[in-house]
């Protein structure tokens, strides 16, 4: 079968080019398993990583898609990103099963825009569903890990 | 160095720990057969070992609830150790923990006197030992952050766990007051964090076993169903697809469908063999006797209430002429846990280990062993951080259809639910109808009070033949009635149900709630009365009433309504035309009240601005899970009655997944503004007695403002 190369957290992967989600390459193959499946269909944003700098979701995204891709995961995140900071500072997670997901998209959306407004990070983050309902403190968090980045 | 044997007393001590849940047992100083570390142990969730970190045990289940802070809090406040510098132990299910059923907001009611209880008597016996041997009364030196100080001396507990683990366990140790907590109702951020935040906490779904399968379930669609074919012929094509195996019908109350289970060495090819498989159901009895919308039957059963469950006066010798009459309706609601289903079993010969995200690991437990014909004390259970509860995950069918294919596998086996399976398998909230009529004085006060309720009882699981609401089902609002009505009267029918009814985030407050709250402003409408000041009128001088689900002390609702109405500047923004709602209920203990502003044009493009709630749960653990607990049943909530709807219709569940589901995102988060009530009374539950009071207050303010009276939801469907 034809292979693809792809990175994830700047390692180098090789896997056969077919039909199969990311997200199941990341959780049962490549054993990282902080990026959650919520829903299957794109609906709930739990399995969101990075690939190439865009918040996709990785229950979408084929691995025959991923020809050269740089694959980031939430474990590419360093304990000390201003992200789990502002976390901790908001205290933000319940259940936390979502958060890794949130965490992403969060992480996307700074990456463009280390000041997004209120209305800015409503938009970007409602393909995000927390069912614990952390959306305040979420919002909080990532205008404070804004500021701080 | 510490020999085993020189530990006098290492023999397993009973005590109470003047508790109402019995008898802890513990060991007392033990040395485990490796090392030569002395464990100080004076009961089950306290080891203070020689060196090396402390560990407290927490025995509930972490579902967002922040049970294992608050938990830990308890032992650390009166332990007088930091949260941080311990090693938390989560407890397997077994009945010596006491209850574990982390169900029914009662994790801190349960624990809040015991566990401090216990960990006062550890600390005190830690001193004791640090006084005798540093030659002083145990009154003269002091323990902080889990050191001992006296007299320029600073030493870590373990050095006394020897000697302490020699003493009586003291019966009555001495609690803290009020102002000499650290910990307790102070706002302390979740000891897990970090770890949630960074996908490094280990949930069901993140299991995995050595030489384990994975097995993704295709259930039949209606309960009771049979298998007539199946075809796997392209599940076999399936690269990763082990087998096909059929899966036979578990009995409730555990409740396992039969179904076909695709097995693989892999999640995704499981889920894709799924997909690909054909087959023919027999839809069965449920499906035969409930042809056509669940509704319609249910609506009809609303005119043969007429089992009076609750009585106070005499409701027929005392109705006026003024009536007001009103039906609500509420739907099936799903419960829709971030993290799907998801259990790992291995059954050995004569043992079992299973992983679950369990609210009940004990119930798990007896299933297991009930099922298998084993001995509980061959049974493992593992609780996993959960993805979300809301009462899901107290059932068991899960965590046996892992151990009934690990059986017939003869190895280990992961069950993953899809999101599809989690919709349309569930234990629902029941749909309900209602009806409340009352008649009123000449000041607009009602002097009787009739309350039709009609819904599938949740003991049809457990006892087939039960066809009306428990009184534990009914005592949630409807025969709790705060307001100070001398005639009143409470009554159901029989109903049937197609599909399984479950425990859902505050049960049937919800449809009591909902009713009572917006009947009550419907009175208040009729009246031309403000609703907050309606409320105060009706619930007259406070009384203090036995009810069905404990105490209940009107005064403190009056109290919570009173502060909600100055927090929200009620007054002000009724004034200003602001388009406000407003409701009050006392369901778990607890009181609250919440003013709801929301803003458009109709109750379809209807957005909530801002919630404020007042919540008095008696004495509290954590304040900030207090404040968390609230702004999640209000998003909860305010889903529900915006969009929850299940329909079943042939005994079958019509939705799937979170597109016909939906539940509440991120744009439409209301600002919350939360006030906690410092009180001395009794700790009282936080989890669940939100989402009862946001329903009604939403949809007053909704009725409020736009004009059409909601009676029913969901509102935008």
């Amino acid at each position: 079968m034809e292979k693809v190369n792809f990175q994830i957290n700047a390692k180098q992967y090789s896997t056969a080019k077919e039909e199969k989600p990311l997200l199941w390459y990341l959780r049962d193959d490549a054993k990282l398993k902080g990026t959650k499946f919520g829903c299957g269909k794109g609906l709930c944003g739990a399995c969101t990583v990075k690939v190439n700098g865009e918040a996709v979701r990785s229950c979408q995204t084929m691995l025959s898609e991923l020809s050269g891709a740089k694959v980031e995961t939430i474990e590419s995140l360093g304990d000390n990103h201003p992200l789990f900071v502002a976390w901790k500072k908001y205290n933000v997670p319940q259940c936390g099963y979502c958060q890794p997901g949130q965490i992403m998209s969060a992480s996307a959306l700074l990456d463009k825009n280390k000041r997004p407004t209120s209305e800015q990070v409503s938009e970007h983050m409602s393909g995000n569903i927390c069912r614990c309902g952390t959306y305040q403190r979420i919002s909080n968090a990532i205008q404070n890990a804004g500021v701080n980045s | 160095m510490i020999d085993i044997t020189s530990v006098s007393r290492r023999d397993f001590l009973k005590w109470t720990a003047l508790s109402t849940s019995g008898l802890i047992l513990g060991s007392v100083g033990c040395t485990s057969k490796n090392s030569n570390i002395t464990e100080f142990s004076p009961n089950l969730f306290i080891t203070i070992p020689s060196s090396g970190k402390i560990k407290l045990v927490n025995h509930r289940s972490e579902m967002g609830n922040g049970v294992r802070t608050s938990i830990i809090m308890l032992l650390c406040e009166e332990l007088n150790v930091s949260p941080n510098d311990i090693e938390i132990v989560q407890a397997t299910g077994n009945s010596k923990y006491g209850d574990q059923n982390t169900d029914g907001s009662k994790s801190i009611r349960l624990n809040y006197e015991r566990l401090r209880v216990m960990a006062a008597a550890a600390r005190e016996m830690i001193e004791t030992a640090a006084a005798t041997q540093w030659g002083t009364k145990r009154s003269q030196l002091k323990s902080e952050n889990g050191f001992v100080i006296y007299n320029g001396k600073k030493a870590p507990y373990g050095e006394f766990s020897l000697e302490a683990s020699k003493l009586e366990v003291p019966k009555a140790p001495t609690l803290k007051n009020r102002s000499e907590f650290k910990l307790l109702e102070k706002k302390i951020p979740l000891i897990d964090g970090h770890d949630l935040a960074a996908g490094k906490a280990v949930f069901g779904m993140d299991v995995e076993v050595e030489n384990m399968v994975y097995a993704c379930l295709v259930r039949c669609p209606s309960v009771g169903g049979k298998v007539i074919s199946h075809d796997d012929t392209q599940t076999l094509k399936v690269a990763g697809v082990i087998k096909t195996i059929q899966l036979s019908q578990i009995p409730n109350p555990v409740g396992v469908q039969n179904a076909i289970a695709v097995i693989a060495n892999n999640t995704w090819a499981a889920f894709d063999g799924a997909e690909k498989l054909k087959v023919e159901w027999d839809l069965g009895d449920n499906s035969k006797n409930f042809k056509g919308p669940y509704e319609d039957y249910l609506k009809d059963k609303l005119k043969e209430a007429d089992k009076k469950v609750h009585s106070v006066g005499d409701v027929d010798k005392n109705r006026t002429k003024k009536s007001v009459k009103q039906i609500y309706h509420s739907p099936f609601l799903v419960h829709a846990p971030m993290e799907p289903l998801v259990a790992t079993a291995h059954v050995e010969k004569k043992r079992v280990k299973l992983w679950t995200p369990s609210q009940d690991p004990q119930r798990v437990r007896k299933s297991v062993a009930s099922f298998l014909k084993l001995p509980l004390n061959k049974i493992e259970v593992n609780v996993t951080f959960l993805g979300g509860g809301f009462g899901r995950k107290s059932q068991a069918d899960f965590s046996l259809e892992a151990v009934a294919l690990s059986q017939l596998l003869e190895g280990p086996v992961k069950v993953v639910w899809r999101r599809e399976d989690e919709i349309q398998h569930g234990f629902y909230h029941a749909q309900a109808f209602q009806e409340i009529e009352a008649t009123l004085d000449s000041k607009g006060v009602p002097v009787t009070w009739e309350h039709k309720t009609v819904y599938p009882t949740i003991m049809s699981l457990f006892i087939p033949s039960s066809q009306t609401p428990a009184k534990w089902e009914t005592g949630m609002g409807a025969t709790s009635l705060p307001y100070n009505i001398p005639n009143i009267s409470v009554k159901t029918a029989k109903v049937k149900s197609p599909v399984r009814i479950g425990w859902l985030r505050a049960v049937c407050n919800i449809q009591h709630s909902f009713a009572i709250n917006c009947f009550v402003d419907k009175l208040a409408r009729s009246q031309g009365i403000d609703p907050v000041d309606y409320r105060k009128l009706i619930l007259g001088r406070p009384v203090k009433r036995k009810t069905e689900r404990g105490p209940q002390d009107t005064a403190r609702l009056i109290s919570v309504i009173n502060q909600c109405k100055n927090m929200s500047g009620w007054k002000d923004k009724v004034i200003h035309k602001k388009k406000m709602g407003f409701s009050a209920h006392n369901s778990f203990r607890s009181y609250i009240a919440m003013a709801v502003e929301i803003e458009g044009s109709s109750a379809e493009d209807v957005t909530v601005k801002q919630v404020d709630v007042v919540i008095d749960c008696g004495k509290f653990v954590n304040k900030d899970t207090i404040i968390a607990q609230m702004e999640g049943s209000v998003v909860f909530g305010i889903g529900a009655l915006f969009y929850g709807k299940i329909d079943v219709v042939d005994g079958v569940i019509q939705q799937s997944n979170f597109h016909d589901y939906p539940v509440l995102r991120h744009e439409e988060m209301p600002i919350v503004n939360v006030q906690v009530v410092i009180s001395d009374e009794e700790p009282g539950g936080v989890g669940e007695p939100g989402v009862p009071v946001i329903m009604p207050a939403l949809a007053n303010a909704i009725t409020s403002a736009f004009g059409n009276e909601i009676s029913s939801f969901p509102v935008k469907a």
